[in-house]
């Protein structure tokens, strides 16, 4: 297999793109297993998230996040 | 304009408790990264994997592809996620009657509705200044030269464009008390827009053309300028804050 790619030049310019969306995808799963207001089943966004790349995410965060309640407030802060 | 610097400052908070700007600009930094590598390496790729002994004459890749490639993309995933954003600014405020709580402090309904639309313009600014560099960047770094000027004349016709989104998808917002369908209906005349810009004579007026002019830009090709979309696209966002305003004025909150 003839390949043209330059990989030494390549990998370090690929680094950025996985932390963006590896920080994304573990963002994410952390925000559903810690938040208690959560729209929908958690199991179904833990697997939105860990299945569809940079979309799952973002549409947890866009949809799925629940307002956070007073209780949840005051429990953060003390 | 009473109350707007309030509203704008309680707006701007909630851009960043709710991360929207962190999530907004982790799309723009994803693709303004991401498109330069795919374009760059898409020919390199496909003859890696091999072709069957079919010949596919690929052309080469150059850093004008690369810079028009992040805007395209941007057109798709950045107005969906415009119109995603603030479909609910309104709509939700509404149906939760945060609004009704808001509003009946002594602030100007056109203060409510251009700190929202500052706000949310706001936090796609960021995201458009991180994608646009982190594209130019990496263009410059992969193909050795990337047309500078161009190319932000391109992002400043783009971001013009997302705020036309946004200020469309509040209209909606303040007119449907579905936030899904006010996102629906904004994201259909936005398609519908840009689907009969190329159309002569009237395209010329029409949002699509900012990006074909921004292309035009990037490629220094020649063609007639885009000035007509850019004032027609600010005068229909200045209808769309009057619309909303005087849909919010009709309403019983």
């Amino acid at each position: 297999m003839n390949s043209d790619i330059n990989l030494a030049k390549l990998l370090p310019l690929l680094i950025p793109v996985a932390i963006i969306e590896f920080g994304l995808l573990v963002w994410a799963l952390l925000d559903v297993i810690r938040r208690k207001n959560v729209k929908g089943p958690k199991i179904v966004w833990i697997i939105v998230v860990v299945v569809f790349e940079i979309i799952g995410p973002i549409a947890y965060f866009l949809f799925g996040r629940g307002e956070e309640s007073a209780e949840d407030d005051s429990e953060s802060n003390s | 304009m009473s109350g707007f610097w309030v509203f704008l400052r309680k707006e701007l908070k909630e851009q960043f408790k709710t991360s929207k700007v962190i999530i907004v600009a982790a799309v723009f930094l994803f693709f303004g990264l991401g498109t330069p590598i795919l374009t760059k390496y898409t020919p390199e790729l496909i003859k890696a994997a091999g072709t069957g002994g079919i010949t596919i004459e690929m052309p080469i890749p150059t850093s004008a592809d690369s810079l028009i490639g992040y805007t395209s993309n941007m057109v798709q995933f950045g107005v969906l996620i415009a119109v995603l954003v603030a479909m609910g600014a309104i709509a939700k405020e509404i149906e939760t009657g945060t609004a009704a709580i808001v509003l009946s402090k002594p602030v100007g309904r056109l203060a409510f509705i251009l700190a929202k639309l500052k706000a949310e313009s706001f936090t796609f600014l960021v995201a458009l200044v991180l994608g646009g560099l982190a594209c130019w960047g990496y263009t410059f770094i992969l193909f050795g030269d990337a047309n500078a000027l161009g190319f932000l004349y391109q992002n400043l016709l783009f971001g013009l464009f997302i705020v036309f989104c946004l200020g469309v998808t509040l209209y909606f917002s303040s007119l449907m008390k579905n936030q899904l369908a006010a996102g629906g209906l904004a994201l259909a005349l936005i398609i519908f827009l840009s689907a009969i810009s190329n159309l002569p004579w009237i395209g010329r007026y029409l949002p699509g053309q900012l990006i074909n002019w921004g292309n035009r830009l990037v490629l220094k090709a020649p063609g007639s300028s885009g000035w007509p979309a850019v004032i027609s696209v600010a005068l229909i966002t200045g209808l769309s804050v009057y619309l909303t305003w005087a849909s919010l004025k009709k309403k019983e909150l």
